[in-house]
């Protein structure tokens, strides 16, 4: 665990980090994000001590590194820097291994772990191995930068904005590889980047920088849907969200307090408060508002008997969401079951909400027509 | 071209010996600049705030002249070997200590964090990264050291350092254009080989991926790289220690009887310095070390005060107003006798004179002298604002020299351009000058069918030679005296001018030159050169 403690950076021209307190657990992807110059590298570099705080203290696993020696503690990180920071004068296995050869380790095992690495990153030993960092594409470059990382089996990994110099198809790639390094390999790693979309598609958590001070540090759903303030909810960008269905949840889009009629209710009642709500169904609920099942309007309407009590034509036979579930889940629920009528029940059985097409509809149609409408996520967004 | 190549050849041992030295001394300044500049360069490119000064300081070195740095170090390191090194590194400083920087300057600063950043200590950093990295911007600084001291050295000769420059310097001195080019075409040889040596040493130490980027690399290729560059590396450094041993171990293993020959650098000064060295070394056992041909008459006598040197031949005029700064005066005796007591306080024995005065005298061509009927000095007071006066830079310079000579004669040229030593003959042969000083035992004179005006009002010195000797050197070697003492009153002035006419027009070598006239004298007895 990193545990930032009222940590401070003075430059001569000011404060860089003011008064940072974080905590990184083990095994988490924590990204530092915000604009360029808010202070988010000086974070970085300071768990390292490339750079020094002024004030404050950074723990790792209950030590102060500033009572740790530099080169042992650096030896226990692997670090990422955007333009690689390969050695040109070396080859890739030369710059993999420097660090396994300063620590004495013999040339058969650093051959070995290197190769390994290599293969871990997608790079084939055989070709690559004695290939100087001019001789690769930048993608090569990185990767052979993230297996240098890697090669120590540090517990803790820097990376400093490592794929922005890379094109969108290598960097998703990338992207991709070391969001599964890490769940695999278990590391902790610190991601600085000042771009949303990369923040949100690694992190764990978020930490978001603003002049020397964290903003917000949350888990990438809530900072979407709850931007502490708006310099964070520019920074996010509108319709953000939209670009990660999975943070949009059932409970964020769903018909709030929806009607419903108890199962003594006559059709009569029953047609009335579909013709109100302009509904195809609505739900059955007994006094605690527990769902008991669904009635059509095609059913009510069908029957002759106004006086009949609803329970009567009401069907068991139904899809239920919870507000948890995520926007893609819903629609494949929608879609698959080809039901038009959703309710949605809380933990405890009780109808909180409805998806109905309309409604689900009214909530796509905000990520293509975007401005002017209001965000989704909000808790006034949709309602009865 | 037939003559250069025969003489060439005839000179080719002390052409071979002067390269050796020359090629030593180069070496050796070059090295220690480099175990200075190296890390210097380090430091500053540590410790930036060092960086303004210490560039500063050695780009005010680079600015003084190469002869005043010299003249300026006699007084501390004495003449020949270690004032020069000490010069050479001087001047090498900078471009080793400023590419030392850019070398180090041009890093990416990004790889410089990652190393700092994998866990590298400051020392591994410097040795995996930085110094690799720099290294052939650095070598870039030494090979420019290395070919600018190669050109440094030859001024040495100046002081007496041995030297491809003492060929160019005798040459200049007795303008022998084939000897200037003994020394001078080596001395190019040398630089265009320091340069292209040290360029395949600079690509040696390049890293393979900045030369040709798209090098293929296998693990055996590497592996035999890195042998094949050590093995250099290490053969490389291995000269240099080579050469640097074989400078400082003759310092070492000086043998016990020795006398240090001094002169200074004209023909006449070789031949007797030749003359005394061959004259002892037949006569009593001891060794002559040779260190001729010095800069001029005060790097002499500094290297004499200095024990530099035990022994040079001095001139009584010289000595009375040059040296020892002494009111003008015509009385010989008076001026024997306050040299002699004069340098006695110095610890220096005077010794009687070989025979011949070398005055000063003026000299113009046969036609000058005809056009205007010149005989005397006198004769030149009319028409003296129509001639180009070309005293030498020395008697330029001193108190019984030109402004002696203006207010003797009242004389007033119309231009007075001084030259040094024997640039002066061709120089007034061109018609470049009209009026020239010479020595009256000048063997130029004669070949250059110049006329010597009469000093009809006495106004210039008389220069008797004297052989001036360390009193201490006297007493740790007593047979030395009866041995010095044989050449007095044997050389008159037309005998000189004959010595000095075969160096100077007969292209024989001062060394041959004295060993011929002591055979003829008789005064090499034991033959035991």
């Amino acid at each position: 665990m990193i545990r930032f403690e009222h940590v401070t950076k003075t430059y001569r021209q000011g404060d860089v980090v003011r008064d940072v307190n974080l905590e990184i657990r083990d095994g988490e992807l924590v990204v530092l994000a915000g604009p360029s110059g808010c202070g988010k590298t000086t974070t970085l570099k300071m768990i390292n001590q490339l750079i020094r705080p002024s004030g404050g203290r950074i723990l790792i696993d209950g030590r102060d590194i500033a009572e740790l020696d530099a080169v042992r503690l650096r030896r226990g990180i692997g670090y990422v820097i955007q333009k690689t920071g390969l050695f040109p004068h070396m080859t890739v296995k030369e710059n993999i291994e420097i660090v396994l050869r300063m620590q004495g380790i013999g040339e058969p095992e650093r051959e070995r772990k290197v190769s390994e690495m290599l293969r871990v990153v997608h790079m084939d030993p055989d070709r690559y191995l004695y290939r100087y960092p001019a001789q690769l594409s930048g993608g090569q470059q990185q990767r052979v930068g993230v297996a240098r990382a890697f090669a120590g089996d540090p517990k803790i990994i820097l990376m400093d904005e490592p794929f922005s110099a890379l094109d969108p198809i290598t960097r998703s790639r990338l992207q991709a590889e070391v969001a599964f390094l890490q769940k695999k390999l278990k590391k902790t790693i610190v991601f600085v980047t000042h771009e949303m979309d990369e923040a949100v598609r690694l992190a764990d958590r978020i930490c978001i920088i603003y002049n020397g001070r964290i903003a917000q540090y949350d888990t990438p759903e809530t900072i979407l849907k709850h931007p502490a303030d708006g310099f964070i909810a520019n920074f996010v960008g509108k319709g953000r969200i939209w670009d990660t269905p999975r943070f949009i949840r059932v409970g964020d889009i769903m018909i709030r307090c929806p009607v419903s009629c108890a199962p003594e209710a006559s059709l009569a009642d029953c047609g009335k408060l579909l013709r109100e709500s302009r509904s195809s169904a609505v739900a059955v609920t007994d006094s605690d508002r527990r769902i008991l099942g669904i009635v059509r309007a095609s059913d009510v309407w069908n029957r002759e008997d106004p006086d009949e009590p609803v329970r009567k034509i009401m069907t068991e036979d139904f899809s239920k969401a919870s507000p948890d579930q995520t926007l893609p889940e819903i629609l494949r629920v929608v879609l698959d079951r080809r039901s038009d009528f959703v309710p949605v029940e809380d933990g405890r059985n009780k109808l909180v909400g409805l998806i109905t097409e309309e409604n689900l509809l009214c909530a796509l149609s905000r990520k293509f027509l975007g401005k002017g409408e209001k965000e989704a996520g909000r808790d006034d967004d949709v309602s009865c | 071209m037939m003559t250069f190549l025969a003489d060439f050849w005839g000179m080719r041992e002390q052409v071979w010996s002067l390269l050796l030295a020359h090629i030593r001394l180069t070496f050796l300044s070059v090295g220690i600049a480099v175990l200075i500049g190296v890390p210097s360069g380090l430091f500053i490119n540590h410790f930036r705030k060092f960086s303004k000064p210490v560039l500063g300081t050695v780009n005010l070195v680079q600015a003084i002249p190469s002869l005043a740095m010299l003249g300026f170090l006699i007084p501390y390191l004495g003449i020949g070997t270690a004032a020069t090194v000490f010069c050479v590194v001087a001047y090498s400083l900078l471009p080793i200590i400023k590419n030392t920087c850019i070398g180090l300057g041009n890093i990416d600063p990004d790889t410089l964090e990652a190393a700092r950043g994998v866990g590298l200590t400051e020392g591994q950093i410097l040795r995996n990264v930085q110094v690799p990295l720099a290294l052939p911007v650095i070598m870039a600084g030494i090979r420019i050291a290395a070919v600018n001291a190669v050109g440094f050295v030859t001024i040495a000769a100046f002081i007496g350092a041995g030297g491809l420059g003492y060929l160019v310097y005798s040459g200049i001195q007795t303008s022998n254009v084939d000897m200037i080019l003994s020394g001078a075409v080596p001395a190019c040889a040398l630089a265009l080989g320091v340069d292209f040596i040290l360029g395949v040493l600079e690509r040696l130490v390049t890293p393979v991926s900045l030369r040709n980027p798209s090098v293929e690399m296998t693990k055996e290729k590497l592996c035999r790289r890195k042998k094949r560059r050590k093995a250099i590396l290490l053969g490389a450094a291995a000269a240099v220690l080579f050469l640097a041993g074989t400078a400082v171990l003759p310092a070492l293993k000086r043998s016990k009887k020795v006398i240090r020959i001094g002169s200074k650098n004209f023909t006449e000064q070789l031949i007797l310095g030749n003359l005394y060295a061959d004259l002892i070394e037949d006569s009593a056992d001891i060794t002559a070390v040779r260190n001729l041909n010095l800069g001029s008459t005060d790097i002499c006598y500094k290297a004499l005060r200095n024990r530099d040197i035990d022994f040079y031949v001095e001139y009584t005029g010289t000595a009375y107003g040059s040296l020892l700064r002494q009111k003008p005066s015509n009385d010989r005796n008076h001026i024997d006798s306050t040299v002699a007591a004069l340098m006695k306080k110095q610890g220096i024995r005077v010794l009687p004179p070989l025979g011949f005065n070398n005055a000063f005298v003026l000299a113009v061509r046969g036609d000058t002298a005809d056009q205007y009927g010149l005989n005397t000095i006198s004769d030149l007071k009319k028409i003296s604002g129509r001639l180009v006066f070309s005293p030498t830079i020395e008697f330029n310079n001193r108190r019984d020299g030109v402004s002696a000579l203006n207010s003797a004669y009242r004389l007033n040229f119309k231009k007075i351009a001084p030259i040094e030593g024997g640039l002066g003959y061709p120089a007034i042969a061109n018609g470049k000058c009209d009026v020239l000083t010479a020595y009256s035992t000048d063997g130029m004179l004669d070949s250059y069918r110049l006329k010597v005006l009469r000093d009809d009002r006495n106004a210039m010195l008389s220069y008797y030679a004297i052989p001036m000797v360390r009193e201490e050197t006297l007493r740790e070697y007593p047979e030395l005296e009866g041995v010095l003492k044989k050449m007095t009153g044997l050389l008159d002035d037309k005998t000189m001018r004959s010595l000095n006419y075969q160096v100077d027009e007969e292209h024989r070598t001062p060394e041959k030159v004295a060993r011929d006239f002591l055979k003829r004298k008789g005064l090499l007895p034991n033959k035991r050169l």
